[in-house]
């Protein structure tokens, strides 16, 4: 029975095979035949198709966070509504979902690095900073929706489930009851962000004791411990972990969610100063020298894990977990791995309060074929080129499972307009590629070809409305970005011009960006020198991309992101 | 701070027209030795050329400890006495005439008998008074500040990475081509951010709601300035990241500014930094070689598109361009770890001997460079466009510092070396280009820089080597004939080292809060503490029972050098040593650097010593009376207050002393000023008169010197420091201190006594080593038991019977 999806064509996106399926979703690996690179692809399950409310919310919902940047979180290119389906393209992540991760960990009777501990629970604390100071609470924060990329990245997705509190509350719950939050287990509505932080609190307990707080055959029952019971002592369970590692545990389980730790960083600093006590002496690496080639920016482990598949490699010695760590620790599973949820209305009746439902089933990888992607061997570190410069762009490569794109592939033409990102005026079609992104506070320029052209070619202004202000029109000449070091934006670098002087910036750190940010312009926010022109004044909608003086591509400026091309 | 002004102009104009009296009586011939024609000539040259002086500042500079010139210790005590109880009127005019008139008039009749010209002083120093003297007396190898760094391999081994050697060298070269290509950046940010703190503060100082934080604004920077990138640096490079950082932090400081006040603010800083940050960044940089003449040291500069990066591996040097050809890009990553695996596989050629070359007195190289073989010295060309050496050689990480640098360093015309000890890298300075502060701050800079590559370069495949060798190596043998004219030379004074890190720093933190809770005015810095104990160290130095067996068995061999040795003690203990301090200048405007404090710890005129051991005498009788303990506790009482009192005077005079120091007034500036406006052949002339003259010889040079650069950032991974000397033969000792992240204090000790060059000489290298370690440990043990004493003394107070636990507790401590 063939999936009727696959082979088919959603705007530049190409359906390749399933990925995998969640409660209410498909998600497919595909390829953007424009930007020839791969994407994921989440399409709103059959059932959700007729609940015009639900369908366009899942859409609306993609579309702004398409606008979001931030290094753990997937970025989402494009979302709509179309041909009966409703969809959105996003970053497509190779590696594996943390639940795979800490499966591995347990069949082989150990617990994860502290390291890596650490990192996991950080990149998904600074990601859910990042969405609640926009307003939005995740409410499905669970191991099965944070992936660790094969180069170390961790990223956070599915914000699909997260309901903008302003748009007040559908009422329903879509959570999962290993990982929900007491208040969303009464009352989907009742979320608050600390409830994702709460659900981070489960994780970080079966991170560091192999096994969930409340675990029962009976989903309702799970939740109603969640409600009422107190979580066993993590020390109970893992007789390693200090009282301290525990107290912030406990802490982050608390029932009221004013007793929790406020913020992901609040709740990772604890835990990082409870796990390295003596941290005061052990100082962290600085980061990576700026610009250089990035070959791979993860802690080894990570990767190990993260590439680890199929065949178990054994450990050659080099990455063994941190001293002092327990080796092994016996653990109970989890949960019967083919176990059904099965969901229903007892427990609504039991704490007497109506409009919610389980919509969940399990599907489980162990009876899904195995990711092809996932089959590949893991990188040995001898297949790197020997000149990382020469390093093909992880977002242009293609996997060579799949079949190479013919280039009879459907022209521009046919692809419906899109309705997130402006259609750039592609003056030069042929040409190289480019990227812009931008927010309040940042504008990037990333180069997504592998051509040297010069920075000062390139110029910006913006387009305004108000012709009274055309002699002061605000206008950035690329050349500013040029440094001893560079005059032109190398293949996969960013360029960037970051305001400076807001008091509360979420600046842009734009994933596409990891290669390395060339220059960075900074214009303040009280006298820009009229550099800033990607921000809507005077009623302006546009700003030009000019390149050597002439017109090369218009931008909207409400998108926050604009590709275009130079010769 | 305010309300002193007053009553110091008031002292300061007092003085003066007390020396106006007092000079008159004062000859001018006995002032100087110098012949009559000889003085006129000096005379009227000088007043061509040489500014006024300040001459209250020289006054007020300590001018009072000059040999020979001193009031009469009792008199010096009333004052000190009247100046402590006098709470309020820290500075009486009446002791000021006591304790500054009369060497002052010494002063002041010369610089009346020059007929200062009345120019602007500063006129002839576009790089400050320091610049111009490190060039003129900080030149020779002595010179050289050196500290040490273990984070590189301390992180390296908290995150499991492990680097081969290639990769090892590669990130240090990384890290020194980053540091040339950013240095006029880290300039900038050296710059700026005193510049716009000073001048923030001075902004905020007029805004009478201002006050309480004004003060601490560097300090609050201080505190919070990065040595490193953190996470958050990741598309930053450190200079950008650390001006983000600053802009954030003055931003802070800015909200609660009114508009005027930042307005006029800024234009300031705007105009300083038009006129200043060039020249700054000029006279600071590194891109530049020293050209070394009779007098001093020109600085060479060069492009950054010349510079190299030399490697010193198996002793023999090599070249690594810093940059890509005919550019000014830094050599990429890649370039460089395959010319560094060739060259490390590179059959070794013979190895060079410059560290013999390094040793000679720099006023004879240019002579020497007509004689020596041309090779040699094309050569030694090349190696001038090195700014930084690397040894990829490891060097025992037990020596001490002063010793580890003994090896292939180059021959000084650069300014830095670095050098691996397989567990830390020390980073050895050259004083021209660094203050002691601004060195240990790059070498901190520099290692998380090389941690950054590190960590990048252990991510890559194993290297291949070069194809095509963009390095050269250099051909730097002696030839026979090249080894005699060197050993001819003139050679700098040999030096033997010693460190120690027993200095219980915790004990001498609590005694300064012990003291301030007891009086505001016992205001005693750790450094007053560790300058007053070394005064009190030399007069009070007996050698160790091991030391004197192995000099009473050296006498069996060599009596006279035995009896030099016996000689030496006694003579150190008669000497109450000038100790130069240097203050930082740069706070206000950078390119001061440093301004030199001279001081001579007023032991005798005070009488320390015996009021120390009577009051502890006192004590004693005290707890151990078992009577009428009133009787005895008015004796102690008395003692113990005389005692405190002198050394609040003793704490006063330094904090005033730095004061002045800081505003560019000392007396040493003073005769800085003096040399610096002379012509050549009248340096020459002026350069004779310390050895005749004493006083100007004080006043400029000093003893000993005696640089303690502080307690390092939390984060920091510093260990070690020692300091550099100057030219001036008659400086003997150089004491560095420097207190590490772990709250360590190391104090380091280098030692030009004569008496090394002996010991050397009939190869007892060992007992020199041990003659300078028992006169730190004895120092060091010193101060700890000094402190305690001083404990003891300013805790006890009026109580007719001790409670046993009191008792008890300070016998304990004994
Ligand atoms: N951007 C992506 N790149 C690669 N794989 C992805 C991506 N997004 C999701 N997947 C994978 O697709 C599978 C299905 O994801 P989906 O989100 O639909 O289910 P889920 O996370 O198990 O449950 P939920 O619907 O509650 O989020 C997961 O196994 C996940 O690892
Ligand atoms: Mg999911």
């Amino acid at each position: 029975m063939k999936d009727p999806l696959i082979g088919q064509q959603f705007s530049n996106y190409r359906i390749e095979r399933l990925l995998g399926q969640g409660g209410m979703a498909m998600v497919y690996y595909g390829h953007d035949i424009k930007l020839n690179r791969p994407v994921a692809i989440k399409f709103i399950d059959r059932r959700y198709k007729n609940n015009p409310v639900y369908a366009s919310r899942f859409v609306n919902e993609a579309r702004m966070m398409g606008k979001w940047r931030h290094e753990n979180i997937i970025q989402i290119y494009y979302a709509d509504d179309t041909q009966g389906h409703s969809y959105y393209a996003m970053e497509y992540v190779d590696g594996q979902d943390l639940s795979k991760v800490m499966e591995l960990y347990l069949e082989e009777g150990e617990l994860m690095p502290i390291d890596d501990v650490l990192r996991i629970g950080k990149a998904t604390a600074s990601a859910l900073d990042y969405a609640h100071l926009q307003g939005i609470i995740h409410r499905d924060i669970k191991p099965s929706n944070v992936l660790i990329a094969k180069d170390g990245r961790v990223l956070l997705g599915d914000f699909g489930m997260a309901l903008d509190v302003r748009d007040g509350s559908m009422g329903n719950i879509f959570g999962t009851p290993h990982y929900i939050s007491p208040e969303q287990a009464r009352r989907s509505a009742d979320a608050v962000p600390q409830s994702d932080l709460y659900s981070m609190g489960v994780i970080l307990f079966e991170i560091l004791t192999g096994t969930v707080p409340f675990n029962d055959p009976s989903p309702a029952s799970i939740a109603l411990q969640h409600i009422s019971e107190p979580p066993p002592s993590p020390r109970s369970i893992n007789p390693e972990l200090t009282p301290e590692v525990e107290n912030v545990i406990l802490k982050a389980l608390e029932k009221d969610p004013q007793n929790r730790y406020q913020t992901g960083a609040k709740l990772m600093a604890a835990l990082e100063s409870a796990l390295k006590p003596n941290n005061a002496a052990r100082i962290s690496l600085p980061p990576l020298p700026v610009g250089v080639p990035t070959v791979r920016r993860s802690n080894l482990s990570i990767q190990q894990i993260a590439n680890r598949e199929a065949p178990k490699q054994k450990d050659n010695g080099e990455q063994s977990p941190i001293a002092g760590w327990p080796a092994t620790v016996k653990v109970s599973s989890r949960f019967g791995k083919t176990n059904k949820w099965i969901y229903g209305l007892l427990l609504l009746l039991l704490i007497g309060i109506g409009g919610w439902y389980f919509t969940k089933g399990r599907s489980q990888p162990s009876s899904a074929p195995p990711a092809p992607t996932f089959a590949s061997p893991p990188l040995p570190s001898t297949d790197l080129p020997a000149l990382p410069t020469e390093t093909v762009s992880p977002l242009l490569a293609t996997p060579t499972t799949l079949p190479l794109l013919s280039s009879a592939t459907p022209a521009l033409e046919s692809s419906p307009t899109p309705t997130v990102f402006v259609t750039p005026t592609v003056k030069y079609p042929d040409g190289n590629l480019y990227s812009l992104f931008w927010n309040d506070t940042s504008f990037y320029m990333l180069n997504r070809s592998d051509a040297k052209r010069s920075l000062s070619a390139f110029a910006f202004e913006r387009i305004d409305i108000d012709t009274l202000s055309q002699e002061k029109r605000d206008r950035f000449e690329g050349y500013q970005w040029e440094s001893q070091r560079f005059t032109h934006l190398p293949d996969s670098f960013c360029t960037s011009i970051t305001i400076y002087g807001d008091q509360t910036p979420p600046y842009m750190n734009p994933v596409d960006c990891s290669f390395g940010i060339i220059s960075v312009i900074q214009p303040r926010f009280d006298d820009d020198g009229g550099l800033v022109f990607w921000r809507p004044e005077s009623g302006a909608t546009h700003f030009r991309v000019l390149w050597l003086g002439e017109e090369a591509a218009r931008c909207e400026l409400a998108a926050g992101f604009c590709d275009f091309f130079v010769p | 701070m305010e309300n002193k002004k007053p009553s110091y102009e008031k002292a300061s104009q007092l003085t003066a027209s007390d020396l106006l009296t007092a000079a008159k009586t004062i000859s001018v011939q006995q002032l100087s030795r110098l012949s009559l024609p000889e003085v006129e000539a000096v005379v009227e040259l000088i007043s061509k050329v040489v500014p006024a002086g300040n001459v209250p500042g020289m006054i007020l500079s300590g001018l009072s400890r000059l040999p020979g010139r001193r009031i009469p210790a009792q008199k010096m005590q009333q004052d000190v006495n009247a100046l402590f109880s006098g709470v309020e009127q820290i500075l009486d005019q009446a002791v000021y005439g006591a304790f500054f008139a009369g060497p002052a008039a010494i002063i002041w009749g010369y610089q009346n008998l020059l007929k200062l010209a009345g120019k602007d002083p500063d006129s002839a120093f576009p790089e400050g008074a320091w610049q111009f003297y490190a060039g003129y007396a900080l030149r020779e190898d002595t010179a050289r500040h050196t500290n040490e760094t273990h984070g590189f391999d301390t992180l390296l081994r908290q995150n499991n990475i492990q680097l081969n050697s290639v990769d090892r060298l590669t990130a240090w070269f990384m890290a020194a081509a980053t540091c040339l290509h950013q240095y006029h950046a880290l300039l900038e940010n050296e710059w700026q951010e005193r510049v716009s703190i000073a001048l923030l503060e001075e902004a905020l100082r007029s805004d009478p709601g201002q006050t309480q934080r004004t003060r601490r604004l560097y300090r609050e920077w201080e505190l919070m300035r990065p040595y490193r990138r953190e996470e958050d640096a990741a598309n930053y490079d450190y200079p950008a990241y650390r001006r983000l950082k600053l802009e954030r932090f003055l931003l802070d400081v800015l909200k609660s500014t009114p508009t005027p006040v930042r307005e006029a603010w800024e234009s300031k800083l705007k105009a300083t930094s038009q006129q200043e940050l060039g020249d700054y960044q000029r006279q600071m940089s590194i891109l530049a070689y020293l050209e070394p003449g009779p007098y001093g040291e020109t600085r060479v500069p060069f492009k950054l598109s010349d510079a190299q990066i030399g490697i010193i591996y198996h002793d023999s040097y090599y070249l690594l361009p810093a940059c890509e050809q005919g550019s000014n890009k830094p050599l990429d990553v890649i370039s460089a770890r395959a010319q560094i695996t060739a060259l490390l596989a590179s059959p070794f050629s013979s190895p060079s001997q410059l560290s013999s070359l390094a040793r000679v007195k720099r006023a004879s190289l240019p002579g020497l460079r007509t004689k020596l073989n041309p090779m040699l010295v094309n050569d030694i060309d090349n190696l001038r466009f090195a700014p930084i050496l690397i040894s990829a050689d490891q060097h025992s990480r037990s020596l001490p510092l002063s010793e580890l640098r003994q090896t292939e360093r180059g021959i000084g015309s650069h300014a830095l070396t670095i050098f691996d000890t397989g567990d830390s890298f020390v980073f050895d300075q050259s004083h021209i280009f660094f203050d002691g502060a601004w060195g240990t701050a790059l070498s901190e800079i520099m290692t998380n820089e090389a941690l950054s590559w590190a960590r990048y370069l252990s991510l890559l495949p194993s290297p291949t080597p070069a194809g095509t060798r963009i390095y050269t190596s250099l051909t730097l043998q002696l030839q026979p004939a090249d080894i005699d004219l060197v050993q001819q030379a003139p050679h700098i004074p040999s030096e033997s080292g010693a460190e120690s890190d027993r200095v219980d720093i915790k004990a001498c933190l609590a005694l300064r809060k012990q003291f301030k809770q007891r009086n505001d005015l016992l205001k005693l810095t750790i450094n007053d503490l560790l300058v007053l104990y070394r005064a009190i160290h030399a007069a009070t130095y007996k050698p160790s029972a091991k030391l004197l067996a192995e000099i009473n068995k050296l006498s069996e061999t060599k009596p006279e050098v035995a009896a030099s040795l016996h000689q030496l003690v006694e003579e150190g203990s008669r000497t109450n040593p000038s100790i130069l301090i240097p203050v930082d200048a740069s706070l206000k405007v950078p390119r001061e650097r440093i301004y030199p404090l001279n001081v001579e710890v007023p032991l005798m005129e005070l009488n320390l010593l015996s009021l120390h051991s009577q009051t502890m005498r006192m004590l004693d009788a005290y707890e151990d009376a078992t009577q009428d303990k009133t009787v005895v506790y008015a004796g102690f009482d008395q003692y113990q207050r005389l005692y405190l009192a002198s050394l609040a005077g003793f704490g006063t005079y330094l904090s005033r002393a730095k004061e002045i120091a800081t505003l560019g007034q000392s007396a040493s500036v003073g005769a800085i000023k003096l040399l610096a406006h002379l012509p050549l052949p009248l340096q020459k002339l002026l350069d004779k008169i310390p050895e005749k003259f004493d006083l100007l010889n004080n006043l400029l040079k000093g003893r000993e010197v005696f640089s303690n650069v502080g307690a390092v950032a939390p984060n920091s991974t510093l260990t070690r420091f020692i300091t550099a000397k100057d030219d001036n033969t008659q400086k003997q000792l150089a004491w560095g201190v420097m207190t590490d992240a772990k709250n360590i204090m190391r104090i380091t000790l280098r030692d030009f006594r004569p008496h090394v060059a002996t010991l050397l000489s009939i190869g007892r290298k060992d007992l020199a080593s041990l003659i300078t370690q028992d006169y730190l440990d004895a120092y060091a043990e010193g101060l700890n038991s000094f402190i305690r004493d001083l404990s003891r003394i300013s805790a006890a107070n009026r109580q007719t019977i001790p409670t046993s636990k009191t008792r008890k507790l300070s016998r304990i401590k004994k």
